[in-house]
C-alpha cells in the first residue's frame, strides 16, 4: 500500500520531484569533482613534480669545462641519493627563426634532448613525451603564443655551423622551468638533432652546459656541497620550484574555492527543496494521519522517495561529474600536469557525502510530519491556532501592486529567498575577488617588486650579451650615453637596471650560494622595505622573509661575502620584498662591489622621466626609447605591461576570471530556473487566484522578477560591500608565499560594477524567461487546485 | 431591465484519455441586470463549467458569451483580465487568498491594481473599511488568513468580488465549505448586495441558497432541463419558497 502511495506521490508531483531530482544531480557533480578537485590542487605541485621525477634539488650549468666537478661533488656527497643529468646548449636571441622572421626570446634559451632521460616532460593531454621524432621539436607554450607559431609550423634553430629546420609538434610542460616565474624557454628536441649542435665545434664551449635533477632527503646539505661548483647558472631546491607555479596554484586555487562555493550552492538549494517539497504535501500527510497511519510509516515513505531520488540522482551527478571536473581543471593547468592518483575514489566520497547529506536533510524536514495534524489537511496547512504573524507590518500595500507583493513575500519568507540570495551572493563574491586579483596584478602595483621604479622599461638582449662580457663599467657607460641621447631628445631620465648576481655567503659557518640583487643607479627609495632602514653604504644589505626562513640571517645580523679573491662582511640593516626569484633574493647597495662575471640574470632597464610626464606623454616617448635602446617599440613597456610581462598569470588570470563569471553565470540561471520552478509549484493557487480577480501575465510576471531583482542586487550590494576584505583575507596570503609582505590592491570600479550588473541582470532575464511558465496557469485553475 | 449576461449555443468539450467530453451542450441562457441566479443540478452536470465558460476564465469551445452586450468570447487574454478586474466579481468555495497578505490586502488589492476610476488609495482603503463594516469582519482586517474562521473569509471574499463595484459576481458554490450558521451569514450578504442591484450568478447544491435566489436554472448532462422563476414567490416565507423549489426539482429528478 505505502508502495503504491509512493509511486503515486513520484507521478503526480513530478515537477517538484524533478526538480529536486535535477539539484541531486547538481549537488552530486558540484561536491564529486570539487573535492576531488580540492585535493588535486592542494596537492597540485608535490603531484606535478613527482609525475617528472623531478627530484629535491636541480642545478644548471654553464661550459662544460668544469662538468666532471659537478658529477664528482655530486658523486661524494652523502645527501644525493641519486642524481641524473640532462645535456643543454644555451642559444640567443640570433638562434631562432619562423616564418621568415628572427624570433628574439628573452632570457636564455636552452635546447634540451628527448634521449637524456632527465626527467618526465608532458604534452598538452599530460602523456609523458618520449622520444622526439627527427626533425620536430616541441616548444614552450609561451613561446608559441608569443610568436603566433601553430603545430605543423617550422622552427629554425641556427648555432654555430648547425642549422636544423624542425617541425612544431606541440607545446609541452617543463616542470623545472614551467612556471611563470622562472619561465625560460627550452625546446625538447631529438637526440640526434640535439647532438649536431652539441658536438658542433662552432659552438662556444660557454653556451653547452648540463642539468642535473638530484634525489636527496636533505636540500640543504646538497646546497651547501654544490657551492664550489663553477659554472652555476641556476640552483633551486624542490620548495622553491613548488613556490615558482604559485600563480598556477593561484589560479588552481580559485578552481578550489570556485569548487567550494558550488558545493555550497548545492546544499543550500538542495535543504530549501526538500523542505519546501515536504511542506507542500501537508494535505496528504494530514489524510494519512486522519486515517490512522503512524508519523514512522508516514516518514519512511518520504524517506524512501528522497533517497531513491537520491540514488538515481548521484548516479547521474557521479557520471557527469568526471568531465565536469576535469573541465575546470584542464582550464588553468596549462603549465602543470595537475591530478591525483585517487581521483575516483574522491568522486565516490563526494557522492557518499551528498547522499548521506539527503538522507540528513530528509530526516531533518520530515521531522515536522510529527507537528503536521490531520486538520492541516483541512485547513489548508493552517491550524488555525498559529496566532504567529507571517507578515512584516512595516509596509502598506499602496500604488504597485506587483513591487507589494514582492517586497512582503520576501519579508514573509526570508528563508525561502534566502537560498536564492545565498547562492548569488557566494558566486559574486568569488568573481570580485578574481576580479579584484586581476586588475591588481594588471596594475603597476608590482612594479617595485622586480626591480627599480620607471615610467618605461625595456630590455636588449643583445645588448646585454655584450655587455656583460665588457663589464660594470662599460654597462655604466652605456646607461650614461642613452641618458644624454634621451635627455637630447627633449627626455630628460634617469636609466638604472637591475642585475642578479650569484655569491656565496658564509653565515654561522653554513655557506649558501645566493641570488643577490643591485640596482645600477637605483635610489633605495625605488624598493619596498618592511622593517629596518634601507641600506646606506656599500656593506650594508636587505633581505626578504624568503631568505631569513632559508639561512637564519635577521636583521642586524652580519655575514660574510666570499668573492673569488676576498671575503667581506655585509651587515642586514632591512627586510624587503621582491618577487625575483619568488623572494629568495638579497638586495645589495648600489655602490657595493659586483662582478658582472657573476650575472646570473638581469631586469629590463628602468627609464624614469625627471620631467614628470603624463601617461600619454609617456606612451608617445616609447618609439624614441625603442630606437636609442636599438630594440623594437612593442618591447618598451610601461609599468604595467611591465608588471603583467613579469607576473605571467595575469592574462590567464582574466582568462579565469571570464570563465569564472561563464560559471557563476551558469550556477545563477541553474538556481534562479529551479528556484523559480519551486516557487510556481508552490504558489499555483495564488497565481491562478490574482489571474481570477483580474491580474494581467504581465503583471505576475513582473511579480516574480522582481523578487528575483531585490535578491539579486541585495546579493551583488552585499557581495561588493564584502570583496575588499575578502579579497585581503583570501588573496593576500598566496602573495604572501610569493614573497610579498604588503599588497597594495587597485580596484576597477568598472569591473566592480560591470561583473554583479552582468550577474544581476542574468538572474532577472532568466526570471523573466521563466515566469512566462506562470501564463499556463490559467484561472480556470482555481477549480481544479485541491 | 436589460440583459447583461447572455450565452448562445455554449459548448464545452474536454478530452479526457483521447475521449471528447462533451460537458456543456450548445446552452442558451440569459441573466439581467439585477438578477441573482442560481444553477444546480447533480455532480458532473456541468454547473461549475457552465459559470467558468460564461465568465470568460475558461475558454468555450463553441458558441459565444456576450456580456454588458460585449463578446467575451473573442476577447484576448488581456482584456478579459480587464474585464475580471473591474466589471466581474468572484467567490470560490475554497475561499482562496493570497496566503502572506493580511485579510484587508487581500480584499485591497484588485482595487489598487485596477485603473478603472482614477479613485486614490485613500478612496479605496475607505471602500474597503466600509465593506469589511457591512459584512461585519472590520476587526480581522490586519489578520493574517489562518487567524479567521471559514465564515469569516468567505465574506472577506465577498469584500474583494465587490471591491471594484463589479457589474456581476460569481460565486461557484459559496457556501459549499461552510457551516450551516456561516452559511446563512454569507447568503444573507449575497441576498443584500443583490437587493442593492449588484448581479449574482451562483452555482450551489444548497436547495436553501437557491431558494434565496429570483431564479434557478436546473442542468443535467450539459443541457438545461428547465429554469424556476422564484420571483412570484417573494412575499412567501422562507420555509415556503424552499418547499415550492424542492417540488420542481423533485419533479426534474434531483
Amino acid at each position: 500500500m505505502l508502495f503504491r502511495i509512493l509511486k503515486k506521490d513520484l507521478k503526480r508531483k513530478k515537477t517538484m520531484n524533478v526538480i529536486l531530482l535535477l539539484f541531486v544531480i547538481l549537488a552530486s557533480m558540484f561536491v564529486a569533482s570539487g573535492l576531488s578537485n580540492v585535493v588535486t590542487v592542494l596537492n597540485g605541485t608535490e603531484y606535478y613534480l613527482d609525475k617528472a621525477e623531478l627530484g629535491a634539488y636541480i642545478i644548471f650549468t654553464q661550459g662544460n669545462a668544469e662538468d666532471k666537478k659537478l658529477e664528482d661533488i655530486l658523486d661524494k656527497t652523502e645527501a644525493v641519493e641519486s642524481y641524473r643529468l640532462e645535456r643543454a646548449v644555451y642559444c640567443g636571441q640570433e638562434n631562432f627563426e619562423a616564418k621568415g622572421e628572427l624570433l628574439e626570446s628573452k632570457g636564455s634559451t636552452m635546447l634540451i634532448p628527448s634521449g637524456d632521460n632527465g626527467l618526465n616532460y608532458f604534452d598538452k593531454e599530460n602523456n609523458i613525451i618520449g622520444l622526439v621524432k627527427p626533425g620536430h621539436v616541441y616548444a614552450k607554450k609561451t613561446f608559441l603564443n608569443r610568436f603566433k607559431l601553430e603545430v605543423g609550423d617550422t622552427l629554425t634553430v641556427k648555432s654555430g655551423n648547425t642549422e636544423k629546420n624542425l617541425v612544431i609538434d606541440g607545446w609541452f610542460k617543463d616542470a623545472p622551468l614551467g612556471s611563470e616565474m622562472l619561465g625560460n624557454e627550452r625546446f625538447l628536441m631529438a637526440n640526434e638533432d640535439f647532438d649536431d649542435f652539441y658536438n658542433d665545434k662552432e659552438i662556444n664551449l660557454l653556451s653547452k652546459g648540463k642539468g642535473a635533477y638530484i634525489s636527496s632527503e636533505n636540500e640543504k646539505d646538497v646546497a651547501a656541497a654544490i657551492v664550489d661548483v663553477d659554472g652555476i647558472l641556476f640552483t633551486a631546491g624542490r620548495s622553491l620550484i613548488k613556490l615558482s607555479y604559485i600563480m598556477s596554484l593561484l589560479i588552481a586555487f580559485i578552481v578550489l574555492i570556485l569548487s567550494v562555493a558550488l558545493i555550497i550552492v548545492a546544499f543550500v538549494v538542495l535543504r530549501f527543496v526538500i523542505n519546501l517539497s515536504v511542506t507542500e504535501d501537508f494535505r496528504e500527510i494530514g489524510v494519512m494521519k486522519a486515517i490512522g497511519i503512524r508519523n514512522g510509516k508516514i516518514r519512511g515513505i518520504y524517506l524512501v522517495k528522497y533517497m531513491a531520488i537520491a540514488i538515481i540522482g548521484t548516479i547521474i551527478g557521479g557520471a557527469l561529474s568526471f568531465p565536469f571536473g576535469k573541465l575546470l581543471i584542464a582550464s588553468v593547468s596549462d603549465t602543470m600536469v595537475l591530478g591525483n592518483d585517487n581521483d575516483i575514489m574522491f568522486h565516490i566520497i563526494g557522492l557518499v557525502i551528498v547522499a548521506a547529506l539527503i538522507g540528513l536533510f530528509a530526516w531533518g524536514c520530515t521531522r515536522k510530519i510529527k507537528r503536521m495534524s490531520p486538520v492541516d489537511a483541512i485547513r489548508n496547512g493552517n491550524s488555525g491556532e498559529r496566532f504567529k504573524k507571517k507578515r512584516s507590518r512595516g509596509i502598506r500595500l499602496k500604488n504597485h501592486t506587483e513591487r507589494f507583493l514582492a517586497v512582503n513575500d520576501l519579508l514573509c519568507k526570508p528563508k525561502r529567498y534566502m537560498s536564492v540570495f545565498l547562492s548569488i551572493l557566494i558566486c559574486t563574491l568569488l568573481v570580485l575577488t578574481i576580479v579584484n586579483t586581476s586588475n591588481t596584478m594588471k596594475s603597476d602595483s608590482f612594479a617595485y617588486t622586480f626591480g627599480a621604479r620607471g615610467d618605461l622599461y625595456t630590455f636588449s638582449l643583445k645588448v646585454i650579451n655584450r655587455l656583460q662580457a665588457e663589464g660594470k663599467e662599460a654597462e655604466l657607460e652605456y646607461i650614461k650615453e642613452n641618458e644624454e641621447k634621451l635627455a637630447e631628445a627633449g627626455m630628460p631620465c634617469v636609466i638604472k637596471h637591475d642585475i642578479q648576481y650569484k655569491y656565496t655567503l658564509s653565515f654561522e659557518g653554513n655557506e649558501y650560494k645566493e641570488g643577490f640583487q643591485q640596482g645600477l643607479q637605483a635610489m633605495m627609495e625605488d624598493y619596498e622595505f618592511i622593517e629596518g632602514s634601507a641600506p646606506q653604504n656599500k656593506n650594508e644589505v636587505a633581505i626578504t622573509e624568503v631568505i631569513t626562513s632559508k639561512t637564519g640571517l635577521r636583521l642586524g645580523d652580519t655575514f660574510t661575502m666570499k668573492y673569488d679573491d676576498h671575503d667581506e662582511q655585509f651587515l642586514v640593516t632591512a627586510i624587503y620584498q621582491t618577487m625575483n626569484n619568488a623572494g629568495d633574493m638579497i638586495l645589495m647597495h648600489p655602490d657595493a662591489d659586483t662582478d658582472f662575471s657573476k650575472m646570473a640574470s638581469s631586469m629590463m632597464f628602468a627609464i624614469k622621466f625627471t620631467d614628470n610626464p603624463d601617461k600619454k606623454t609617456i606612451e608617445e616617448r616609447k618609439a624614441k626609447v625603442a630606437e636609442i635602446f636599438e630594440t623594437k617599440e612593442k618591447d618598451v613597456l610601461n609599468a604595467e605591461e611591465y608588471c603583467v610581462k613579469n607576473m605571467g598569470a595575469a592574462d590567464t588570470m582574466v582568462a579565469v576570471q571570464n570563465l569564472l563569471l561563464v560559471i557563476t553565470l551558469i550556477v545563477v540561471i541553474l538556481v534562479t530556473v529551479l528556484m523559480e520552478r519551486s516557487f510556481m509549484a508552490d504558489e499555483k493557487t495564488d497565481i491562478a487566484l490574482l489571474k481570477a480577480v483580474g491580474f494581467k501575465n504581465s503583471s505576475i510576471i513582473r511579480w516574480h522578477m522582481i523578487r528575483f531583482f531585490i535578491c539579486s542586487v541585495a546579493a551583488v550590494v552585499v557581495a561588493l560591500l564584502i570583496s575588499i576584505p575578502v579579497t585581503h583575507l583570501t588573496i593576500t596570503p598566496i602573495f604572501k608565499m610569493m614573497g610579498l609582505v604588503s599588497v597594495e590592491y587597485k580596484y576597477n570600479p568598472v569591473m566592480l560594477v560591470l561583473y554583479p550588473g552582468i550577474i544581476c541582470a542574468f538572474t532577472v532575464l532568466v526570471s523573466f524567461l521563466m515566469a512566462q511558465c506562470t501564463r499556463t496557469i490559467k484561472s480556470r485553475d482555481t477549480a481544479n487546485i485541491e | 431591465m436589460s440583459t447583461i449576461l447572455e450565452a448562445k449555443d455554449l459548448c464545452k468539450s474536454y478530452v479526457i484519455e483521447k475521449r471528447q467530453n462533451h460537458v456543456l451542450k450548445n446552452v442558451n441562457l440569459m441573466v439581467e441586470e439585477g438578477e441573482m441566479v442560481a444553477v444546480m443540478g447533480p455532480s458532473g452536470s456541468g454547473k461549475s463549467t457552465l459559470l467558468y465558460s460564461i465568465s470568460g476564465m475558461d475558454k468555450a469551445t463553441a458558441g459565444t458569451v456576450l456580456f454588458d452586450g460585449k463578446e467575451i468570447t473573442s476577447l484576448s487574454e488581456k482584456e478579459m483580465a480587464d474585464v475580471r478586474l473591474d466589471d466581474m466579481g468572484f467567490i470560490f468555495q475554497q475561499m482562496f487568498m493570497m496566503k502572506n497578505l493580511t485579510i484587508m490586502d487581500n480584499i485591497l488589492l484588485p482595487a489598487i491594481q485596477s485603473r478603472k476610476d482614477n479613485k486614490s488609495r485613500e478612496e479605496k482603503v475607505s471602500r474597503c473599511e466600509d465593506l469589511m463594516r457591512k459584512l461585519g469582519i472590520i476587526e480581522t482586517a490586519d489578520h493574517d488568513i489562518n487567524e479567521v474562521s471559514g465564515g469569516q473569509l468567505q465574506r472577506a471574499c465577498i469584500c474583494r468580488s465587490m471591491i471594484n463595484n463589479p457589474k456581476i459576481i460569481f460565486a461557484d458554490e459559496p457556501t459549499g465549505a461552510l457551516n450551516r450558521t456561516s452559511s446563512e451569514e454569507v447568503i444573507d450578504e449575497l441576498v443584500r448586495l443583490n437587493k442593492e442591484g449588484t448581479t449574482v450568478f451562483m452555482v450551489t447544491h444548497d436547495a436553501k441558497v437557491a431558494a434565496r435566489c429570483s431564479r434557478v436554472i436546473y442542468i443535467v448532462d450539459g443541457n438545461i432541463q428547465g429554469e424556476y422563476n422564484n420571483t412570484d414567490n417573494e412575499t412567501k416565507s422562507q420555509k415556503e419558497r424552499e418547499k415550492a423549489l424542492n417540488n420542481w426539482l423533485m419533479d426534474l429528478g434531483w
